[in-house]
């Protein structure tokens, strides 16, 4: 493995370090990032579209610009960082699709969003668009009118969903940062499965205009990479108010990296009993008992109306995105992928009185979450009920009662991206012979510094980590084969 | 003001038919024959979703989340100058 090679396999601030000290170009990394991509993506299918001409001539500006020792380029915190973005989320002259046959015919977009805009000025290198399920619904990207993306640690998995190909491509060390929306766990669940670290903001931080919107009141979008500082670089770089969007708070950046590697002894942390344990099976509660032993953590304690609100966010989803899609159910409804369209139809015809309760529901379930972040600074739970499933799994038993493999993946990270809490994922191993399973670290509203202190330190004792998957010749034959 | 009731039994198929063709027509959709079963499906489960609300109180001052903000005359956005 070539020294540029082995810099795509670290932190990006290893990589940022090492183009400042002009040990690499940006030139050379962006050629590594997509060699990778060209070995590894036939069998992970994590990109749906590569901007390699737009990757190069930036790469050349900013190599230009470093020849100047006194250029601005060098103080950049991620310059030459080569970064994905999920297809839900615009980049200018490429389409976003959002993963669905109806979209195929969308012209590209006009201009960057402005999580993308941002993070290029903070010095990253865009590479291209990652893969998602169809219209940004569902927790497997099986969806995809692109075909399914495979799980990088065992290719006969799902990598999660809906933002999957930007976890696998993580995984797979085909860069070192990536952009994802989440709606119901479209970052977290991917985080999970594909055993990266990611961080869903609260809701309203992060503009997302240039987004495709799948339930506008639950939408996010968020940062995934191998480390926990690479996170909060990337979150710091995107950070910041825009009018644009509806939702997004009226807020000054509140910078995360320089506080990431803080101490965490004075924090208060608990475990989240009640449903968020008995809907994880053996794997997910072991990682967050792994979790909670090295932040010397012994409180239980419950979240009321978790299973209630879960069912408030159902019908909160199937509303918003129902109200979305009825022109084109009207005209369309054929192009819709089989699932989705059913539930959007069933979306369309949910009574008013029974949204508004959900939406009651919303606040009373956020004002119990509010008196327990009273108590408690930070809360754990696992990501995903279970590691990987196989690809094509239709349906997953959690508690004794069987579901929709989408519906079972979701249920731990549903109920907070409802009340929009901060939470970020940290990948914990060993619980498994050979695969991870995420632990949510959940805060107060706007303290995403302690989210990623903490899971920061979960990677500083070794039990959260995210290595590079070895794809061998011998599985992308056999995926392929398949 | 009542807030609380008595969780509904599930509905039967031929009330779920019943729904889905009173709100097909009233919102202009046209159901394929074989979407039908899998639209009536997602109807059920709605409904049981629906159902574990009902059977919890919430009083009348529990608000909803979404809260109205008035916007004031710089949240429209400026319209691009005419080209002659």
């Amino acid at each position: 493995m070539s020294a540029t090679d082995s810099l795509l396999d670290g932190p990006a601030a290893t990589i940022a370090a090492a183009v400042r000290a002009r040990a690499v170009t940006v030139a050379a990394l962006v050629e590594a990032s997509l060699a990778r991509i060209a070995a590894t993506d036939p069998a992970l299918n994590a990109f749906v579209q590569v901007c390699a001409d737009r990757a190069r001539q930036r790469a050349g500006e900013l190599d230009a610009q470093l020849l100047d020792r006194h250029a601005t380029a060098a103080l950049l915190p991620l310059v030459g960082v080569p970064f994905a973005v999920s297809n839900t989320i615009d980049v200018a002259g490429l389409a976003t699709r959002a993963g669905a046959a109806l979209e195929q015919e969308r012209a590209p977009a006009r201009r960057d969003a402005p999580v993308v805009a941002r993070l290029e000025e903070a010095g990253g290198v865009l590479i291209g668009a990652t893969n998602v399920d169809a219209l940004g619904s569902g927790a497997t990207t099986e969806s995809s009118c692109d075909g399914p993306t495979r799980n990088p640690h065992d290719l006969a998995r799902t990598p999660g969903g809906a933002s999957g190909g930007a976890a696998a491509a993580l995984a797979g060390g085909q860069l070192a940062l990536s952009l994802a929306s989440d709606t119901t766990g479209g970052l977290r669940v991917p985080a999970s499965l594909c055993g990266v670290f990611g961080l869903k903001p609260t809701y309203g931080r992060l503009p997302r205009n240039g987004c495709y919107p799948f339930a506008p009141g639950l939408d996010h979008v968020g940062v995934l990479a191998r480390h926990a500082g690479d996170v909060a670089l990337a979150y710091d770089a995107v950070q910041g108010h825009d009018a644009r969007d509806p939702a997004c708070a009226v807020r000054a950046p509140e910078p995360t990296h320089a506080s990431v590697s803080a101490r965490i002894e004075t924090l208060r942390i608990a475990v989240l009993g009640g449903a968020f344990e008995s809907l994880a099976g053996a794997e997910a509660r072991a990682a967050v008992a792994l979790a909670a032993e090295a932040l010397d953590v012994r409180r239980t304690v419950e979240l009321s109306g978790t299973t209630r609100a879960n069912a408030a966010a159902g019908l909160v989803v199937l509303a918003e995105s129902a109200a979305l899609h009825l022109a084109n159910l009207r005209s369309r409804a054929g192009a819709y992928p089989a699932g989705v369209r059913e539930r959007l139809i069933a979306g369309a015809m949910l009574p008013a009185a029974w949204v508004q309760q959900a939406q009651r529901m919303r606040r009373w379930h956020a004002l119990r979450a509010s008196e327990l972040l009273r108590e408690y600074d930070i809360l754990l739970a696992p990501a995903t009920p279970c590691v990987a499933p196989l690809l094509g799994t239709a349906s997953l038993t959690l508690d004794g009662v069987e579901q929709r493999t989408d519906a079972a993946l979701s249920a731990l990270a549903q109920p907070l991206s409802f009340i929009g809490l901060p939470v970020a994922v940290a990948p914990v191993w060993g619980c498994h012979p050979a695969l991870p399973v995420g632990v949510q670290v959940i805060g107060a509203p706007w303290r995403e510094d302690l989210v990623l202190r903490v899971v920061h330190h979960l990677q500083s004792s070794g039990i959260a980590h995210a290595p590079v998957a070895s794809v061998s010749e011998a599985a992308l034959r056999a995926a392929l084969r398949a | 003001m009542q807030t609380r009731s008595e969780p509904l039994p599930p509905m039967q198929r031929v009330e779920l038919d019943a729904w889905l063709d009173a709100g097909a027509r009233a919102l202009g959709l046209a159901i394929d024959p074989e979407h039908r079963t899998s639209v009536l499906d997602a109807l059920r489960d709605a409904g049981a979703m629906a159902a574990q609300l009902g059977a919890h109180s919430l009083r009348p001052e529990d608000e909803t989340a979404p809260v109205f903000v008035p916007l004031g005359p710089g949240a429209a956005p400026v319209p691009a100058p005419r080209r002659r």
